[in-house]
């Protein structure tokens, strides 16, 4: 290799004839030349043109509207590069799943738009044939991996269905075989805005930023999270908003932040007018939180949200930024018992259970609704689930029964005498708005301010990016 | 300052015994030894035949016979293998006595030109004094007999007996690597008999001293400045094991022992039933794209078994040795030794987090884990040598070493934050494991030594070794349970769930290495006559090769059904495949590295009294990788190359006879670990992950060493000594903020600057009659500053971090460490005892990234007794008892404790210092026979 391996196989062949025995092999004594490498160039990215049908390696460029492309493998966005998708496109995985050993993600270290519209929306989910309900927990597809450097991650109605499947080899962020996040940012810098999509057969945290800037606005979670996994479970170095989503049937929070994972800037995310249903079943260990959780040095205001049929309460653990938290204004609902305490479901919120510190300041929490009323949604049986439902979710992993999981035909706007109207704050705070750039790869609309009515549907319906915009939930598979 | 008093009385008693002894009226005393080598007899039988009184020299060779009325008398002196003696004496009226040293001759068994090199006996005490005496640079050593005597059962026991050396402990509480003036184990190197071997370590380069049993040793040899021609990778010092040597006359030694730990007296042994384990993973059985089935994973060996008797350990060891042919030219030694044993450890532990706003350390959990490990260390070792002539010889040594360990781990984590609402309640993880380790050593090493004339010399060395470590099947599982209040008070707890989510579950892992080195070894000698004086040149040079292979495949069996309750039979429950093992872990990887060493060096005097030794080292290092991770990995493949040019100059003033002064300085590096340098990942949910460092550098030091020698008796010696070390990148692995990997907090090798490192070191030995005294102390200073993060809430009230630089020791480094040993003979009745102290000061353990926060481990003291009685000539009864005190293992934050101290006192009493864990291994006690034949 160099002069100087062959000068000191030259000695070493020296100094071993010099032995009166020999050693008898004919072994090559030298260091072995490493294999050269295999890999093409890792800076080199293929442009997406016209003929482009299949994704794999690394690319940039336009996928087209109206197209269908097939995702072979792992889709790599480089530094500087960019992926847009049209509104109308329409990305499906070829991968084997859990029963075939892969899945295929999209790394992204540059920027990745998904531009669909409420008329045409985008879609990244899986080939027809895979597409059914009862591959809910195949995870076909792994997920977004934004890298150190990614600048944009931007997703407009866009439909996203099996993410969560496992990583194959290591990497800085995933051990081999592990369930991989939907959605995962590691850079302070990213910016990643989800708006008006949906989230459905996710396998583990739905949206998972630990660095960056987000602003997730008025999209809709059903069915998240195998066997653990959260609508949104930010760490460190992650700021902004969670605003006007519609979770049911996550397997463990809805939103969920802490400030762990050591980055330098203290997470301070503001959760606000969401509707959260049948929360944290699916978690086999207790005392895992099943709505909303804040911990470990994070902080921001928790207002106007909605907790229906939950596991669980807002939690608050000891090690959060106190002095940075503020809680107002949850309507907590709960129907009917379960396990954990062997009695009603809604002794597991705050404060019968201790889901809240003692120590939290008193002025913190404000106008909690504790009288268990029925929310009183346009479309939904608040007393209609029982043990034996709950339990089949937590003890089965299952996501039946499908109305405590999904919407359906289930309508969680609110009806006029609803308790939930006009019962929130709107003034309390100005939300915390990392990002205020406004265009057609930034934010579509200003982040919205808080709404009086709690939860994600507020009765005056939608205006400048205030309240949830999906009304009909005609996707499912069969 | 505790040391130094607990050290007192021990001085007072030192200085005594140094002083001159009283001669006393009517006595007859006096020194005997061997008429040519000078080494003091022990056991000669000295008698005054007349009075029919007697007496049998001491552990120094000293003997009297007192009240003796005066007249002339007949002292008669007989020894085995000796000639006896006859003196006269006369004991005069009023006093006086009689001062006699004797010498006494070798028997002449056979006459004529038999003679064919004397060799001398290397390892008894006298000779080990000679060693360090006559040595060019600054050595320890520590003879087999001083180890027979000392309650040492592994070669690491024995190590923490010489001066400036302190040992890290493993999980069973055994010594297990040697921190050497305040050197981590990585800046130390090991050899056996000379020659390097690899490590079964599958992180490490250096070997763990606890696979070697003590009974193989002929002698340890402990050098702490090295001379051109030893390999250059040793900051702290040198272990040189020496096995043992073919004897001039047959010997067969036999050891039978047994004994036990107290630990099982209190609580069950735990064991686990291995029949099931397979060695090699299910991929690794039928190839990368196989994927596993719930079959391939058999619970049986994952269930815990609690034996009801307490585990008795066996102890054998069988050596013999005898010279074949004529003129004895073949010598052969054989040595077998095998022990079984099994211990423990209780635990106590806390995870913490650093607050953000008064950077002080958080308890976020507590946990208790309690080990049962059983060892079986075997070793087989065979020596010939065989004697062409004068001046040629060769010698073929060859040897096996095997330490298998098999544990059972259960461990109890009670979360203190998270899902708690008082004392009493919260959510608490039950983690219940089974592990083997298996390490092997086989190493081949065929030497020649030859003569040319007068003047010339050479010798050679050819190496093979192996080492090998497997880590098959590792079993753990995670339950979960919570405790909850009652409405009138009482506590309750939910049934123990499985957990089948990330980081938990219930994993399976094989891992292991095996490393191959292939090493030759070749020096020159010239020794010319040159102004009148016997000249040393010396060059010669060496050759490495080393290839090692990694495995690590990992799997995570989920429960299927989902839900499902443990009641403490894992056959209860059913499993499905969840994670299909990890043949893309960059663990798994392919390792080459070639060493190459030459040097050139002379030893002259430059005048009568001053001994010169002084030459030139150069090393060079290649090492490269390739691994089996995807291309996205940075680091999976990678080399590192460098070069190293030694200087080496070693000053040795002879005041007398039996004084020296010596200076040296010398320069010696340190290499990254083949570990290190792979770019791994390990995650944790919410622990801190942990990560290989490929761009890791070797550190570099100037070493610089002064002593003072003192050999007042044949076997008694004074030293004090100082150093100063100048150490550029030294390596600590510590928790640091990784630019390179997404500005993250990682625990990780690191290099950090440049660290200084002083100290002075005293070592003392004295016989007196039947009782001896050793004790040595060290104090060692060293200094790095690194870069600490500082966590506070800025003026805007967000909370933030500023980065600090933080002074503090190297990790591992004691400022004062101190050994004393008292010994006890009596030839007459046969009698041999052995009190053994070892203190080790307080030292860093785990380095934080936050600036105090640093783990300190408390400073200890252990203490060993052995007692050996003989039974009859040639059977010796022995025992030895291990950690008399119980010594906890001890680790501290010392920071502000209040709010734990307050909210927790049961688990924090201390309010000035965060205790981060405790562990207690009890005591171990052996007993046994020896016998021999000579």
């Amino acid at each position: 290799m160099t002069l100087l391996t062959t000068f000191k196989r030259i000695t070493f062949l020296l100094a071993m004839s010099m032995l009166i025995v020999a050693c008898g092999s004919d072994d090559d004594m030298g260091p072995g030349d490493p294999d050269p490498d295999p890999d093409p160039d890792p800076n080199e990215s293929v442009e997406i043109t016209d003929e482009t049908t299949e994704l794999q390696g690394n690319m940039h460029g336009t996928l087209r509207s109206g197209r269908t492309y097939q995702l072979v493998g792992d889709l790599t966005v480089l530094p500087d590069r960019e992926i847009v998708m049209e509104e109308g496109v329409r990305i499906e995985s070829t991968a084997g799943g859990e029963d075939g050993g892969e899945a295929f993600s999209f790394i992204i270290r540059g920027s990745f738009y998904s531009l669909g519209t409420e008329d045409n929306p985008n879609w990244i989910t899986t080939v027809p044939e895979n597409r059914t309900h009862e591959n809910w927990n195949q995870g076909y597809i792994g997920g977004f991996i934004g890298l150190v450097g990614a600048q944009d991650i931007v997703i407009k109605w866009t439909h996203m269905e099996y993410f969560g499947g496992r990583m194959r080899g290591t990497s800085s962020v995933y051990d081999e075989g592990e369930t991989i996040y939907g959605f995962y940012t590691e850079d302070e810098s990213t910016r990643l805005i989800i708006e008006d999509s949906w989230f459905r057969y996710f396998l583990d945290d739905a949206i998972r930023p630990e660095g960056g800037k987000i602003a997730i606005l008025r999209n809709t979670f059903e069915g998240i999270g195998g066997v653990e996994g959260e609508a949104l479970n930010a760490k460190s170095g992650t700021v902004g908003v969670f605003a006007y989503n519609m979770m049911i049937g996550i397997a463990t929070n809805g939103p969920k932040t802490g400030s762990g994972g050591g980055l330098p800037t203290q997470s301070i995310i503001d959760v606000y007018n969401n509707t959260i249903v049948g929360g944290g079943f699916r978690r086999v260990a207790p005392g895992r939180g099943g709505s909303m959780n804040v911990e470990n040095g994070a902080g921001g205001y928790w207002y106007n949200n909605a907790v229906i049929n939950c596991r669980y309460g807002m939690r608050v653990v000891n090690d959060t930024d106190y002095s940075r938290t503020f809680i107002g204004h949850t309507h907590y609902y709960g129907h009917g018992i379960f396990d954990d305490n062997e009695g009603p479901l809604s002794d597991n919120f705050y404060p019968e259970n201790g889901t809240i510190g003692d120590d939290f300041p008193n002025d913190h929490i404000v106008n909690d609704n504790l009288n268990n009323e029925d929310p009183l949604f346009v479309n939904y049986q608040a007393d209609g689930f029982d043990q034996e439902d709950y339990r089949n979710v937590h003890v089965n992993s299952s996501v039946e029964p499908f109305n405590l999981n999904f919407i359906g035909d289930q309508d969680f706007r609110l009806q006029a005498g609803s308790p939930l109207v006009g019962a929130g704050d709107a003034e309390a705070f100005m939300p915390n708005a990392t990002i205020t750039e406004i265009g057609p790869r930034a934010l579509s609309f200003p982040v919205p301010p808080p709404s009086v009515d709690i939860g994600a549907f507020p009765t005056s319906g939608f205006a400048d990016g205030i309240g949830n915009r999906h009304l009909v939930h005609d996707y499912y598979p069969n | 300052m505790e040391i130094m008093n607990s050290f007192k009385p021990c001085i007072t008693l030192i200085f005594c015994l140094l002083s001159p002894v009283l001669l006393l009226a009517s006595d007859i005393r006096g020194m005997i030894s061997d008429k040519n080598s000078g080494e003091p007899l022990i056991g000669v039988v000295v008698q005054v035949e007349a009075l029919e009184k007697s007496a049998i020299s001491g552990l120094d060779g000293s003997y009297v016979i007192r009240d003796i009325a005066p007249g002339d008398y007949q002292l008669r002196v007989s020894y085995l293998g000796y000639q006896t003696k006859t003196i006269n004496f006369a004991m005069a009226q009023g006093g006086g006595g009689v001062n006699r040293d004797i010498g006494l001759e070798v028997e002449d068994k056979v006459l004529g030109e038999i003679v064919v090199t004397s060799r001398a006996i290397l390892n008894t005490e006298y000779s080990a004094r000679a060693s360090e005496r006559i040595a060019p640079n600054v050595i320890n050593v520590v003879s087999s007999q001083n180890i027979e005597l000392s309650p040492d059962v592994t070669v690491a026991n024995v190590i923490q007996r010489v001066s400036g050396i302190s040992l890290e402990r493993n999980h069973t509480g055994d010594g297990q690597f040697a921190i050497m003036r305040g050197m981590d184990k990585r800046y130390n190197y090991s050899l056996v008999n000379g020659v390097k071997i690899p490590s079964p370590d599958n992180n490490n380069r250096y070997l763990p001293l606890d696979i070697f049993p003590a009974d193989l040793l002929d002698r340890l040899e402990v050098t702490k400045s090295l001379t051109p021609d030893m390999e250059a990778d040793a900051i702290g010092g040198v272990v040189d094991m020496k096995l043992r040597d073919a004897p001039e006359d047959p010997m067969l030694n036999i050891n039978v022992g047994t004994g036990f730990n107290t630990m099982f007296f209190d609580r069950d042994f735990v064991s686990f039933d291995r029949s099931n384990v397979d060695r090699k993973s299910p991929k690794m059985r039928n190839g990368e794209d196989y994927r596993a089935t719930v079959e391939d994973f058999p619970l049986e060996s994952v269930q815990h078994e609690r034996e009801s008797s307490i585990p008795f350990y066996q102890v054998y060891g069988l050596s013999a040795g005898q010279r074949f042919g004529q003129r004895q030219r073949l010598g052969v030694v054989a040595a077998f030794s095998h022990q079984n044993t099994a211990r423990g450890s209780e635990s106590d532990f806390f995870h913490f987090s650093t607050d953000r706003e008064t950077n002080l350390p958080v308890l976020d959990n507590a946990l208790t884990a309690t080990r049962s490990t059983s060892q079986t260390r075997t070793g087989v070792h065979l020596k010939a040598d065989y004697r062409l002539n004068t001046d040629n010889t060769l010698s073929f040594y060859t040897s096996y070493m095997n330490l298998q360990e098999r544990e059972t781990r259960t461990m109890v984590d009670t979360a203190l934050q998270l899902a708690r609402s008082g004392p009493g309640t919260g959510r608490i993880e039950q983690w219940v494991r089974t592990r083997q380790r298996i390490s092997n050593i086989f190493t081949n090493n065929l030497q020649g030594e030859h003569k040319f004339g007068r003047n010339f010399g050479l010798d050679w060395s050819a190496v093979y070794s192996e080492a090998t470590y497997d880590d098959p099947d590792m079993a753990e599982f995670m339950t979960i349970s919570e405790r909850r209040k009652n409405e009138d008070g009482s506590f309750r707890q939910t049934d123990w769930v499985y957990d089948n989510t990330n980081h938990r579950g219930f994993f399976r892992r094989w891992l292991g290495n095996s490393d191959r080195d292939i090493a030759g070894y070749l020096n020159l000698e010239y020794r010319p006559e040159l102004f009148g004086q016997e000249v040393l040149f010396k060059v010669g040079g060496m050759y490495r090769n080393k290839e090692r292979e990694n495995y690590f495949d990992r799997y995570r069996l989920g429960t299927s059904p989902t839900f499902q309750v443990y009641e403490g039979n894992v056959l209860d429950n059913t499993f499905n495949v969840v994670i299909n093992g990890s043949p893309n872990n960059v663990l798994n990887y392919e390792l080459t590295e070639d060493v190459l060493g030459v040097y050139a060096m002379g030893r002259f005097r430059l005048f009568e009294r001053l001994q010169v030794l002084t030459g030139l080292r150069y090393e060079n290092t290649e090492m490269s990788w390739v691994s089996n991770a995807p291309p996205s990995v940075e680091g999976r493949i990678g080399s590192i190359e460098y070069d190293e040019l030694l200087p080496h100059l070693h000053l040795k003033f002879e005041l007398n006879e039996r004084q020296n002064i010596r200076a040296s300085y010398f320069e010696s590096m340190s290499r990254q670990g083949y570990f290190e340098v792979i770019p791994y990942n390990f995650y944790e949910e919410d622990q801190f992950r942990e990560a290989g460092n490929p761009n890791l550098r070797h550190a570099y030091a100037r070493n610089v060493d002064l002593r003072y020698e003192f050999f007042p008796g044949r076997l008694d010696q004074f030293m004090v000594g100082a150093f100063w070390k100048e150490i550029q990148n030294p390596i600590e692995t510590a928790v640091v903020r990784r630019e390179d990997l997404s500005n993250r907090l990682f625990l990780t090798p690191q290099n950090f600057g440049t660290a200084s490192n002083l100290g002075f070191e005293v070592d003392l030995v004295k016989y007196f009659n039947r009782f001896g005294v050793r004790g040595n102390y060290t104090f060692t200073n060293s200094e790095i500053t690194s870069s600490k993060i500082v966590q506070f809430r800025d003026e805007e009230g967000s909370l933030a971090s500023r980065i600090e630089d933080q002074t503090r020791p190297l990790q591992g480094q004691s400022r004062h460490l101190g050994n004393l040993s008292l010994l006890y003979k009596n030839q007459r009745t046969g009698t041999d005892a052995q009190l053994a102290m070892v203190y080790t000061g307080r030292r860093i353990a785990y380095i934080s990234a936050f600036k105090d926060n640093d783990q300190w481990q408390r400073a200890f003291t252990q203490l060993d007794f052995s007692l050996d009685q003989r039974i009859i000539p040639g059977l010796v009864a022995y025992i030895k008892v291990n950690n008399i005190l119980n010594t906890p293992f001890e680790l501290e934050i010392p920071a502000s404790n209040e709010k734990a101290a307050a909210a927790e006192p049961h688990l924090q009493p201390d309010e000035h210092r965060v205790l981060s864990r405790s562990d207690l291994f009890h005591r171990t006690v052996l007993v046994g026979v020896r016998y021999s034949i000579f």
